[in-house]
């Protein structure tokens, strides 16, 4: 009877992923992006399974926190369900999703910030209360496992360079993106990208620099 | 120099771990909570209000709003009594006027 119960399930799984990858498969982008502003379901289900690792990848490399990154990219696709009326198609869906992203991202941050002020103010009024002051090792999943150590002491220094910079770096170095599609998505010249990841190097190494300095010296 | 040779090392080091980095995947079942969260916020149409009230433009066109409201209503009443105690003078003065006209009336009869 179990195994049956289990047959049957399992037929249906195949059966509905089956039915769903010929769905995605079937449809260019455009008609995805058409069907989604219709409505559908599917095309919801096409879009989130499509670009999920992709937002989710950007989110957690800028607030460096798997709960953090996971619950902002469900607030990205909740504002794509919510707001893909107004795309009008000018840019290429995936920067649209990029620009959602980074911006969620950066609302994130700055709500942080505003705990982390918070905590220090109760933290003078006496509350002991500081476990969001001191945040913890971020270890990115997709790094190889001889990596991890240096690739954290990295991510460490990412989180003490100017925003923009930090977005150019990330986008490069995380998502693989060239100078042309970082420009594009951050609205600004293919120039502008190149010195923004000149001198996000440039900070990151000074950053660096300092950790190895104070570490060698203790 | 040996140390900085080592630190330089160790900065290159750092660059060269996010080569070949893996793209992460989020928790299985993203879409369930996805959908989850799209009901949740459907709902909450009080909460959407809220939210927009409290947007500072609106909060500063609102107070802007009252007080045009409260100061056009002082000075209407304002310009009303006015109207009206303009209009109580005058009738009292007609009042007064027809007394006096009824009183040479009376003394002029004999």
């Amino acid at each position: 009877m179990v195994a049956q119960v289990v047959e049957v399930r399992d037929h249906l799984f195949k059966y509905f992923w089956l039915d769903f990858k010929i769905y995605v498969l079937n449809q260019s982008e455009e008609d995805l992006i058409k069907n989604l502003q219709q409505g559908q379901q599917q095309a919801f289900k096409a879009v989130v399974e499509l670009y999920q690792d992709m937002v989710y990848n950007t989110i957690l490399s800028m607030v460096q926190n798997e709960a953090d990154a996971e619950d902002t990219t469900q607030e990205v696709f909740v504002q794509v369900y919510q707001s893909i009326g107004s795309f009008k198609g000018e840019a290429k869906f995936s920067t649209w999703l990029y620009r959602i992203a980074i911006a969620k991202a950066l609302d994130h941050e700055k709500k942080k910030k505003r705990k982390k002020r918070f905590a220090l103010v109760q933290m003078l009024f006496g509350e002991k209360d500081n476990t969001q002051y001191h945040p913890v090792e971020f270890n990115h999943p997709g790094v190889l496992l001889d990596n991890k150590e240096r690739a954290s002491e990295l991510f460490k220094a990412l989180q003490k360079i100017p925003g923009n910079q930090r977005i150019a770096f990330t986008l490069n170095k995380i998502e693989g993106l060239n100078n042309h599609e970082i420009a594009t998505i951050m609205d600004t010249s293919f120039y502008a990208v190149e010195s923004l990841l000149a001198r996000a190097k440039t900070n990151l190494k000074k950053e660096l620099k300092n950790y190895y300095l104070y570490y060698s010296a203790k | 120099m040996k140390d900085n040779e080592d630190i330089n090392q160790k900065i290159d080091a750092a660059f060269n771990s996010l080569n070949n980095i893996q793209r992460a995947s989020p928790k299985p079942y993203l879409l369930t909570r996805i959908n989850a969260r799209l009901d949740k916020e459907v709902k909450s149409i009080w909460e959407t209000m809220a939210i927009y009230i409290s947007r500072p433009l609106v909060m500063v066109l609102g107070l802007c709003l009252i007080i045009i409201i409260n100061v056009s209503v002082v000075l209407v009443n304002k310009l009303s009594s006015i109207s009206v105690a303009e209009h109580s003078v005058n009738a009292m003065d007609d009042e007064e006027n027809n007394a006096t006209f009824a009183t040479i009336d009376n003394t002029d009869t004999p």
